[in-house]
């Protein structure tokens, strides 16, 4: 019951302060709101690139791309990865681009050369000549002994002549300029569908198909967006947030006021303040899942829905976060020591958790720091309850979580003092 | 019969300073009982030991016949006490009401919540911010906080503190109002008169010893000395000669005798020409002064 009347006052301290609100739920919201709107779409993003096309013929006076150089870009523009603009041929392409970007933009330019369109089509006949005779050669090699006597010295002359051929042509090979900043990571992934395109092209002149092919299959039973990926970890994130930065700043500031020593002499024990504490931060962290869940199913249709093993995991991590945060709130003895200590720990454990993005894309050191961080098991125990439905995973996690909440708890009532020396 | 609290050679040391330096005595049940003290005297050391918020070196202290050193019966004291520290302090978005409601949750007890506001006056402020109050109404809430479980000892540390006269005079009649009721008020001020008006029994501590301890009226007798009479506007020859002939002291145009018989009371009357006379009485003030060598400044020990 006094744990109960602790929590009480707790909270009723907590929802009244203006400071308090925007860090537990306003603040977590905007984030939600900018992260979802980033990474919210579902692939449709595209790469903006300046193109000129220098191959170009004045049949009527008007000056128009050749076939083959206005097939290449209508072939990129086909894609619906790149946003095109159009360079007219004799204009400065640096200077066009340059203008035509924004101040703080990167500008990326693929310049078509003049004589596209004939040394493609040169460039072809050349490589398909060349492939023609060494099929050629490589049949008479091997299948030779089938072919009739009086058949094959013609056969022969025939291969000599078109090996002659061959060897006179000369292959002429298509140069296409990509311009761009190598800071600009757009720039690499806009290069890459260049590439594609132009592969695709060089396979349909000579007439070739892939053999490799690639196919994809799915083991989850459910598309996700990034956004979905995302929101278990950013509830994750802010409960930390508010156990490791609100608890200690409140736990500090309380005990710096004198307040905690006002307790001491009422029956109130060590444990009922630990506890009345602890079931305020639940009553938060489930308030701002709920809140969180909610917004994200209503202004970007989040999917990830809690189940019991989702809650069991939510309780822990809240309860773990809590225990850390009397730890802090028992150590430190100044508000401001406690602020800058809390921040010291929440953001890198933020950003080095996964919390708001794949431990896939950090170098692997840091992929090793993840694995001590009590942050990376809570939200990736949310994020197999709540998203992949992935029981196994949950529970291991769930487990991890429950061993760090059990030491965090009992180092949090040792460092809580509730006598005076 | 079992007193309120029994302090027994209590030493309180640190590092090597004493804080308190082997103190003993008893508080009976329904006395109002002071502690008065300069600046680091040792006064709420010895309080806050016996409220069991802060373990002793050495020496023993019982509350109600419990002692602070069980932890079985510090639960039994903590039940039957109320506190009221220094500087009252609370979670600052709570109202006045939710304050004392909490106070009374911790001991089971919520039903004298309204009683103890309206006997401090705080009916009208009930739903204001603790934030918003000014220094006098924190300390009512505080007071207030101290005693909705209607405990058998007050402890209270400076509790008039900061209070405009009014308000000092309701507290006051509040602490009466509690010995009255048979209850034990421990009490630390630095009001003078407030001691003097209020204690049963005072002790002075000085430098973490116990200087004096015993009614106010018989302080006074013992350690306040002899009457003065202080003379206003007198010439500067009679000056001269009362400084010559009396134990005097001859300040701003007046001048303070210390009174050594009736005689020289009327000798004065008869000899010197002067436009207003007083006498004084020695006070708890004298008392103090005389045993801890300094006056009792106002603010917290």
């Amino acid at each position: 019951m006094k744990a109960l009347s602790v929590s009480n006052i707790t909270l009723k301290s907590w929802l009244r302060s203006k400071s308090g609100i925007f860090f537990s739920f306003l603040f977590p919201l905007l984030l939600l709101l900018v992260f979802g709107t980033v990474f919210g779409g579902s692939g449709s993003t595209s790469f903006s690139i300046f193109v000129q096309n220098q191959d170009t013929v004045n049949g009527t006076g008007i000056e128009t791309g050749t076939e083959l150089s206005s097939s290449f870009i209508s072939a990129l523009n086909g894609t619906g990865a790149v946003d095109i603009t159009m360079i007219p041929a004799g204009e400065d392409a640096r200077a066009f681009a340059k203008s035509h970007s924004g101040s703080f933009s990167n500008y990326r330019i693929l310049i078509i050369p003049e004589g596209f369109h004939d040394n493609m089509m040169s460039g072809t006949s050349a490589i398909r000549m060349n492939i023609t005779y060494e099929t050629l050669s490589y049949l008479v090699q091997r299948y030779g002994q089938l072919i009739p006597q009086n058949q094959s010295a013609g056969l022969q002359a025939g291969l000599e002549g078109l090996g002659q051929a061959v060897a006179g042509t000369n292959i002429t090979y298509v140069g296409l300029v990509y311009i761009y900043d190598p800071s600009d990571q757009g720039a690499t992934i806009a290069r890459g569908i260049i590439e594609s395109v132009a592969s695709a092209f060089n396979y349909r002149l000579i007439g070739a198909s892939e053999v490799i092919y690639s196919e994809d299959e799915t083991y989850a039973a459910t598309t996700f967006r990034a956004v979905d990926y995302y929101m278990p970890g950013y509830i994750a994130a802010f409960i930390m947030t508010n156990g490791v930065i609100g608890l200690t700043g409140t736990m500090t500031d309380l005990r710096r006021r004198n307040v905690i020593k006002r307790l001491l002499p009422t029956p109130l024990t060590k444990f009922d303040w630990i506890a009345g504490n602890i079931i305020t931060q639940i009553v938060m962290g489930v308030l701002l899942t709920a809140v969180m869940i909610i917004f994200g199913y209503t202004v970007f249709g989040i999917v990830a829905v809690p189940d019991m093993l989702s809650v069991a995991v939510l309780l822990v991590g809240i309860i773990a976060f809590s225990g850390l945060g009397m730890i802090l709130g028992g150590i430190v003895k100044n508000v401001e020591a406690s602020t800058a200590l809390g921040n010291a720990i929440a953001f890198p454990m933020m950003f080095l958790s996964g919390s708001f993005w794949p431990l896939d894309v950090m170098p692997g050191y840091m992929q090793e720091v993840a694995k001590i961080l009590p942050l990376t098991y809570f939200a990736n125990g949310l994020r197999n309850a709540m998203l992949y439905k992935d029981a196994a995973g949950a529970l291991f996690n769930l487990e991890v979580l429950s061993a760090i909440a059990a030491v965090f708890i009992l180092a949090g009532v040792i460092a809580i003092k509730w006598r005076e020396h | 019969m079992v007193d309120a609290v029994s302090v027994d050679s209590l030493v309180k040391m640190y590092g090597k300073a004493p804080a308190v330096d082997n103190i003993s005595f008893d508080v009976a049940k329904g006395e109002v009982f002071s502690l008065l003290g300069p600046n680091g005297a040792g006064k709420t050391t010895t309080i806050e030991i016996i409220e069991c918020i802060r373990s002793p070196t050495s020496g023993s202290v019982r509350v109600l016949g419990y002692d602070t050193s069980k932890p079985e019966d510090v639960r039994r004291i903590k039940r039957e006490i109320g506190v009221l520290p220094q500087e009252f302090s609370m979670f600052e978005n709570l109202k006045v009401s939710e304050v004392v409601r909490f106070f009374g949750s911790l001991y089971g007890d919520t039903s004298r919540v309204d009683e103890v506001l309206a006997a401090l006056d705080l009916v009208n402020d009930r739903n204001k911010k603790f934030d918003a109050l000014s220094g006098g109404m924190k300390q009512r809430v505080g007071i207030a906080s101290a005693v909705v479980h209607d405990p058998e000892i007050a402890f209270l540390d400076e509790p008039t503190t900061g209070l405009d006269p009014r308000s000092r005079r309701d507290v006051w009649r509040f602490i009466t109002g509690l010995k009255e009721k048979g209850k034990t008020v421990f009490l630390t001020t630095h009001y003078m008169e407030e001691a003097q008006l209020l204690s049963d029994r005072v002790a002075i501590v000085n430098r973490g010893k116990i200087a004096a301890i015993g009614t106010p009226k018989d302080l006074i007798e013992r350690y306040g000395g002899m009457k003065k009479v202080a003379l206003r506007n007198v010439g500067e020859a009679a000056a001269k000669k009362l400084v010559e002939e009396f134990d005097a002291l001859h300040e701003n145009g007046s001048i303070t005798i210390y009174l050594k018989d009736r005689g020289d009371l009327k000798r004065i009357m008869t000899e010197a020409p002067f436009e207003d006379i007083e006498v004084i009485t020695p006070s708890l003030e004298d008392v103090f002064l005389k045993l801890a060598g300094e006056r009792l400044k106002e603010g917290p020990a």
